[in-house]
């Protein structure tokens, strides 16, 4: 029996999840784009908001009109035009889309962060008061009345707008860009259009959230990504079913709160309650058939993330570990607290290259290290500690030891029905891991009370520590090293490259990609562990799943195959938050992520490309049964001058 | 007024593999192009760069002595460019009656429909749920629906009977202006040499062969008869 | 003792309401070439698709050596001989034409990640590396060993596709499209490998558009049109035929 007062309590978070949802829907649709960045504009949107209200004193509707009408569709134009519309004239393909996407998700949260501290805040301005007011014998809330009514009319104004000769064309466009603009179709304005409305979208969603929350960069902006679970049912095709399933979960969440068992259950509901669009999202990503034919770029053979890796495989320049090593070995010889910063770098490098082993070696997106990191903190200190139930007091190395085969085969467990999935599906579905784990673990007092994390004994001085750090990260360098020569190496380069061929000359990519997902996990463990013991506690906030993304992000900027590049990320963006100010790096490593449609394989590939060009017209022309062509760093340059 | 394309020494190419190695080509005004050359070859390639939906990376494209390197797909429609590409030359989610509405925009589809009368009856139907003939024919209609001064066709025969190809060319023939260029690509010899007025080969992204209709039907039979890939199967005149 | 006899009866296989194989049956037989023409979109490479399993099919079985494999994975058909090269070159654009060479050669026998994970040394390298050795050498690639497969033109990529799949001593080898993109000279010198190729055993069917290639290289033709099998027999007398030449060939009758 659903109650009516819960169900028009739940249906507020549900049409404000539909309008998210419906805008992400409408980018998509009509741009190919997947714009991961909604999250960030609807934050952005509300702490805009926030300022215009509280502290310009702004009256509320000019400020929301101005915020809505106008910052939020310029925003999006800005985006369209300045990012994504040069990435679509180059026919670049989805992988660089989604990741420019990724990096301005980093940069509005990171500008956000900076500007406005990553503190939550409880004073977002509403656009409608929480009293409530009764129609026909209900009594709801007048600002979930205002959700409703704005889904309504936004949802009926995009159906009369779909049917009509604009819909038309943006049907076309949708369908067949290419064709639509043979056909005199101006898919650029159409696309325009399209994200200044996902933009505006956005930013409404944020706006109608934060009072109900907290205005908070991370956790706002994870709330509005949640909302992905509405689009993902609606198979990214309907409207109308992401609408319908945005109210049905909303609802859904509403009434579970009836429900008042008692003991372990009750915590389970009460996360369940609050958090049901991130399981939906997760079920829906695990149980749809058929998903990738229904996106259309998700489903792209060859693979994301193999497009973003390296096209040659240079080997390292000589004696490189020499400087590496020397630069590493510098904190030794710092005061204490300076030791103290630096021992997040090693701990850094590994989640790092964790990333590198199955992003950049398998070419699976990964946007949930975050998760898999925070549960090896957790797992390495309980064991640690003797509170895992059935288990006994493990010695701090070996609690980490296991700890770390745990989490990666935890990381097969769930990389094993997620599999088939490919592209941005994949990658949708590690993030909703990822939050899962942080909602239903790391969230949980129950999990996070009492424990004591620090490094295992006998290094528990700070150098001690950070030469303890720096033989893992050896140990971790070894195995990403194993898996990129040699047979295996080789097997995984070619699930990365051609995933049919590699099939087809008897390599089992199945089977690899799951293995990649195994170790990557197992390693991201191990530098979760080292986090937590370097900061000496378990803040949920370093495995915050908005982490995961910006990781990923910077492992992608610094060459994604590239496991030298990942420590020399971690190095510098521990280095650049520590001179300068905290989630400066992130802002830093979102622009760059943005601008990475210049520099495919990433800052470091890219310097040492240019490199071997200019060598590669020094040596001797190989003969053979036919010319080569221009290298692809030569081809670039060609193409450059005659512009 | 007439109407005419120049290609001069085009590269282009996808990724970073170069499909078209220096490619110069004259479409005068009032002609009919044939390009032909075996599967692979770049001619696909060509009709894209000349729609404008992929890019030079080097060379120019000028029409009536104007650079138009640069003008995006959109602009080169607009300004008449017609292309019906050899797959996707229609809009699968939309109906056949919605497909027309787009292609006429403000003119009357009856130019297609007395070609194809088929399709007459298939207006409420879906496009992406037609035989492949079908699609074909409603691809097609674009071209007659709104030639333009430049049409741009590739692989017309594709999927279509030999009764219908007939009646395809027999229309295009009647498409042929003094202020219109017509370029046809066709894998396989046959109408199109009745048709075309100019033929080039092109073989690995290379012209290999330029001249008239006559003078490849002769190098058909002599020592070059791979140029098309045909053989004694493709000469036109045998049966 | 014949290996590589690689049998489809009647494949069937359905797409978006559309029927792009059609009850298909094809016999392909050790030391012949068999040929499937058919214009465009007449279902040639969805049956290749459904031989080497990336599509099943809906209906129909398909049958090595008479093993049915019908529902055995891409991989586990491939290290069983069966082995194909696709329309699109699938080369691995990071690892030089060596390194792809080798791919094919080092994976004959399924073997699992932990020795690689451990650090220990591959097995069976010898054989492998003098395996590459060779098909470098047959084929004229040796000069380009250590150049990254994503920089070759398409010539030479199908050149490495071809090698690598020798790599993996198949007993039956599906080529789809394998002339597209060459010049002249290439096609005559891929005609000669291939004719040499069949001397040496497995079956070999291809996917051509180029008639004179076909004439004279295949034993059998199939000639489709629209998911279906119009003709089979010899090439002269498929070609003969006036269906033949009008459907599928397009030429004038």
């Amino acid at each position: 029996m659903v109650t009516v007062d819960l169900a028009l309590a739940g249906i507020g978070v549900g049409a404000v999840a539909a309008l998210a949802g419906l805008g992400l829907l409408v980018t998509y649709r009509a741009t190919g784009v997947f714009n991961l960045a909604f999250g960030a504009i609807a934050v952005l949107a509300a702490y805009l908001f926030w300022e215009a209200v509280r502290i310009w004193h702004w009256p509320l509707l000019p400020a929301a009109a101005a915020d809505l009408l106008v910052v939020c569709p310029v925003l999006g134009l800005l985006l369209e035009r300045g990012v994504f519309r040069p990435l679509q004239r180059r026919g670049a393909p989805p992988a660089e889309s989604l990741v420019a996407a990724l990096g301005v998700f980093v940069t509005l949260v990171g500008l956000v962060a900076l500007v406005w501290g990553s503190q939550g805040r409880p004073d977002a301005p509403a656009l409608a008061s929480a009293a409530t007011v009764t129609i026909g014998g209900a009594t709801i809330r007048r600002d979930s009345l205002l959700d409703l009514v704005a889904v309504v009319v936004v949802g009926v104004g995009l159906a009369v707008v779909m049917r009509s000769r604009i819909g038309l064309l943006a049907r076309a466009v949708v369908q067949r860009r290419d064709l639509a603009e043979l056909t005199g179709v101006d898919a650029d304005r159409v696309s325009a259009v399209a994200w200044a409305i996902g933009a505006g979208l956005a930013g409404l969603s944020g706006i109608l959230l934060a009072p109900t929350l907290r205005l908070d960069p991370y956790g706002l902006t994870l709330v509005v990504l949640e909302t992905m679970a509405v689009i993902v049912v609606a198979r990214l095709v309907s409207p109308g079913r992401a609408v319908l399933t945005a109210l049905a979960i909303g609802v859904a969440q509403s009434e579970l709160t009836r429900f008042h068992p008692t003991g372990r259950p009750r915590v389970l509901l009460e996360a369940l309650s609050s958090n049901l669009f991130v399981v939906v999202l997760l079920v829906a990503l695990l149980a749809l058939r058929r998903l990738d034919e229904a996106g259309g770029p998700g489903g792209a053979a060859g693979g994301i993330a193999a497009r973003l890796a390296a096209r040659r495989q240079l080997p390292p320049p000589r004696g490189w570990w020499v400087p590496a090593s020397l630069l590493l070995a510098i904190p030794l010889l710092l005061a204490d607290t300076d030791v103290r910063s630096a021992q997040q770098v090693p701990a850094l490098a590994i989640v790092f290259v964790s990333i590198v082993v199955v992003s950049g070696y398998t070419g699976q997106i990964t946007l949930g290290q975050a998760g898999f990191a925070g549960l090896g903190a957790l797992l390495a200190a309980k064991l640690g500690a003797g509170q895992v139930p059935g288990l006994p007091t493990l010695g701090g190395l070996t609690a980490m030891g296991a700890a770390a085969v745990i989490v990666g085969l935890f990381g097969l467990l769930v990389a094993w029905p997620a599999i088939r999935r490919r592209g941005l599906f994949l990658a949708l579905t590690t993030f909703a891991v990822a939050t899962v784990v942080d909602r239903f673990v790391f969230a949980q007092p129950a999990f996070v009370s009492d424990v004591l994390i620090g490094p295992p004994a006998p290094f528990t001085g700070a150098r001690a520590f950070y030469l303890f750090e720096l033989a893992c990260l050896g140990l971790a360098l070894v195995v990403v090293h194993n898996h990129h020569r040699g047979r295996l190496g080789r097997a995984l380069l070619a699930v990365r490259d051609d995933e049919a061929g590699a099939d087809a000359c008897g390599v089992d990519a199945h089977r690899l990609r799951l293995w990649a997902f195994g170790v990557s996990s197992g390693l991201a463990a191990l530098g979760g562990m080292l986090l937590a013991q370097s900061n000496r506690a378990f803040d949920a906030v370093t495995f915050d799943p908005i982490q995961g993304l910006v990781w990923f992000a910077a492992v992608v900027v610094f060459g994604v195959d590239s496991a030298a590049g990942a420590v020399l990320g971690a190095a510098l963006i521990v280095g650049v938050d520590a001179t300068s100010q905290a989630g400066v790096s992130t802002l830093v490593i979102g622009i760059l992520a943005v601008l990475l449609g210049r520099l495919p394989g990433g800052l470091l590939y890219s310097l040492r490309r240019l490199d071997w060009a200019v060598r590669d017209r020094l040596r001797p022309p190989v003969s053979g049964a036919a010319t080569v062509r221009l290298s692809p760093a030569g081809e670039v340059v060609k193409a450059r001058l005659r512009r | 007024m007439t109407t005419s394309l120049s290609l001069v020494d085009a590269h282009a190419g996808y990724g970073s593999v170069e499909v078209l190695h220096g490619v110069t080509m004259d479409f005068p005004s009032g002609s009919v192009v044939a390009l032909m050359g075996r599967n692979g070859a770049g001619k696909s390639t060509v009709l894209r760069c000349l729609a404008g939906l992929i890019p030079l990376w080097s060379g120019a494209l000028r029409w009536d002595g104007r650079e138009v390197t640069h003008r995006s797909a959109y602009q080169r429609s607009t300004a008449g460019l017609t292309l019906v590409p050899d797959e996707h030359g229609l809009f699968p989610g939309l109906t056949v009656g919605e497909n027309l509405d787009l292609f006429a925009r403000d003119q009357s589809p009856e130019p297609a429909l007395g070609v194809f009368p088929e399709l007459e009856d298939l207006m409420d139907r879906r496009a992406g749920t037609l035989s492949g003939g079908e699609q074909q024919m409603l691809a097609l209609s674009r071209a007659l629906v709104r030639p333009g001064h430049v049409v741009l066709l590739d692989e017309v025969s594709r999927g279509l009977s030999p009764a219908v190809t007939a009646r395809c060319y027999g229309a295009l023939r009647r498409l042929a202006a003094p202020d219109r260029v017509l370029v046809i690509v066709e894998q396989y010899l046959g109408e199109v040499l009745r048709l075309a007025d100019v033929v080039y080969v092109l073989t690995r992204g290379e012209i290999t062969f330029a001249g008239e209709p006559a003078e490849l039907r002769a190098e058909a039979e002599g020592p070059g008869h791979h140029a098309t890939g045909q053989g004694e199967y493709g000469t036109v005149g045998t049966t | 003792m014949t290996r590589g006899v690689l049998e489809a009866r009647a494949i069937v296989l359905r797409h978006e309401g559309l029927v792009a194989v059609d009850e298909v049956d094809l016999r392909a037989e050790p030391g012949r070439v068999t040929a499937v023409i058919g214009p465009n979109g007449a279902g040639k490479t969805t049956l290749f698709d459904c031989l080497s399993g990336i599509q099943r099919p809906d209906a129909g079985r398909v049958v090595l050596d008479g093993t049915d494999i019908t529902e055995l994975p891409a991989d586990e058909r491939s290290r069983l001989g069966l082995v194909r090269t696709f329309q699109r070159s699938a080369v691995f654009a990071s690892l030089t034409v060596a390194e792809n060479l080798r791919v094919g050669a080092e994976n004959r026998r399924r073997q699992g990640a932990l020795r690689g994970f451990l650090g220990l040394p591959d097995r069976d390298t010898a054989r492998a590396t003098a395996l590459v050795e060779e098909v470098l050498h047959d084929l004229g690639l040796a000069g380009l060993r250590d150049v990254p497969a994503g920089e070759l033109s398409t010539g030479t990529l199908r050149l490495v596709e071809l090698a690598r799949a020798l790599c993996s001593e198949p007993v039956a080898l599906l080529l789809d499209e394998p002339a597209s993109g060459l010049d002249d000279r290439e096609v005559d010198a891929l005609r000669e490998r291939l004719a040499g190729l069949r001397a040496r055993g497995p079956s070999i069917v291809l996917v051509e558009h180029d008639l004179d290639f076909v004439q004279e290289l295949a034993d059998v033709v199939y000639a489709m049109v629209t998911g279906r099998v119009l003709a089979s027999g010899t090439p002269s007398e498929v070609v003969a035929r006036a269906d033949v030449r009008t459907i599928v060939l397009g030429l004038p009758a």
